[in-house]
């Protein structure tokens, strides 16, 4: 013992100080050797600390700002590029009109008749009379069903 | 063999491919003052091993904040200190046996089976257990591992004129203890 704390001992308890001083608790035979090992057991690899939670989620954050703001940025240069180019190199609707000859027209109306109400037709006053050479065959059940879309008024209007 | 000093080991620890080696040597420099400053604080093995374990992987994983303004042991004991003392007031929470039905127990057992020799370090055991927490760790600190009141005052921080009256007190706990139990 300390000189120091044998002192102030005999001064506080001489009794005390006459007592064994023993450890009088039991430990497991080579319990200090393996307590390392156990220790070492429970934790993990040293370079997984060398990254803290804070660190790991402040790359997470910066790293999805990242990915939104690369992703953004491709969208919005896509789109600008789509508008302008769509602006530059279509043509005009009088271009398409000019290059359309008139039997092209009636055609094209003509595939697409169902599009078109009555009224629109006769607002775009085109003379669709056909020659009846032009008309191969018509089939009695589709010129039925066609027939049956008008009413009869429509019918004599036309 | 001649111990390893902390600046040596704290220099292991600088460098991550020498940190196991490092971490090694200061368990095998600090494992067995602390296990015992644990142990004296409660009952058995089972928990002092559980809180020895803990305090260690605290270590383990804090020692990259440890300030080397304090020295390393101060900084492992104040752990060990924190680890059982949080380990004491959670169980105590728990305890539903009596101290005075248990103690009446244990010194019926320490009359019956024990030589002469050996029931005085029973009491003598029993004496330091009663204690008021603060009273215990400061005279385990000073009786057993013999640490100035300078150095009980950095891991307890607790001023040296408080400690100085704990231990008295302690002491004469201990002295009154034998003297109730016929053995002084």
């Amino acid at each position: 013992m300390k000189e120091e704390i044998k002192k102030e001992l005999e001064e506080l308890s001489p009794f005390l100080l006459d007592l064994p001083k023993t450890e009088n608790y039991d430990v497991p035979f080579n319990y200090f050797e393996s307590l390392s090992d156990k220790v070492l057991e429970k934790v993990p690899p040293r370079n997984e600390h060398k990254i803290s939670w804070v660190d790991r989620l402040v790359n997470l954050v910066v790293k999805k700002r990242i990915a939104f703001g690369i992703a953004t940025s491709i969208i919005l240069i896509a789109g600008f590029w789509s508008f302008s180019r769509s602006d530059s190199h279509l043509p005009s609707y009088e271009t398409i009109a000019n290059e359309i000859t008139p039997q092209e027209f009636k055609e094209y109306i003509a595939e697409e008749i169902d599009d078109y109400s009555i009224e629109v037709l006769q607002e775009l006053d085109i003379d669709f009379s056909v020659s009846f050479d032009e008309i191969e065959s018509i089939e009695d059940e589709f010129l039925d069903e066609i027939l049956d879309e008008f009413e009869d008024y429509e019918l004599e209007q036309i | 063999m001649k111990q390893i000093s902390d600046k040596d080991i704290l220099d292991l620890l600088e460098n991550p491919t020498q940190y196991e080696k490092g971490f090694r040597l200061l368990m095998e420099k600090y494992q067995e003052p602390i296990y015992w400053h644990i142990r004296r604080m409660v009952k058995n093995h089972e928990d002092a091993n559980d809180i020895v374990q803990n305090t260690f992987i605290k270590v383990y994983k804090g020692i990259n904040k440890f300030k080397q303004n304090s020295k390393l042991y101060t900084w492992l004991y104040r752990i060990a200190t924190n680890e059982t003392i949080t380990f004491i007031n959670r169980n105590k929470k728990r305890k539903s046996t009596s101290i005075d039905e248990e103690n009446g127990i244990e010194n019926k057992l320490i009359a019956e089976e024990y030589s002469d020799s050996q029931r005085i370090l029973e009491h003598f055991k029993k004496a330091i257990e009663i204690l008021p927490e603060r009273q215990k760790l400061v005279f385990n600190m000073r009786y057993y591992d013999e640490m100035t009141y300078k150095q009980i005052s950095e891991i307890l921080e607790i001023s040296i004129g408080s400690l100085k009256a704990s231990y008295h007190h302690a002491v004469k706990k201990i002295e009154k203890y034998f003297a109730v139990n016929g053995q002084q």
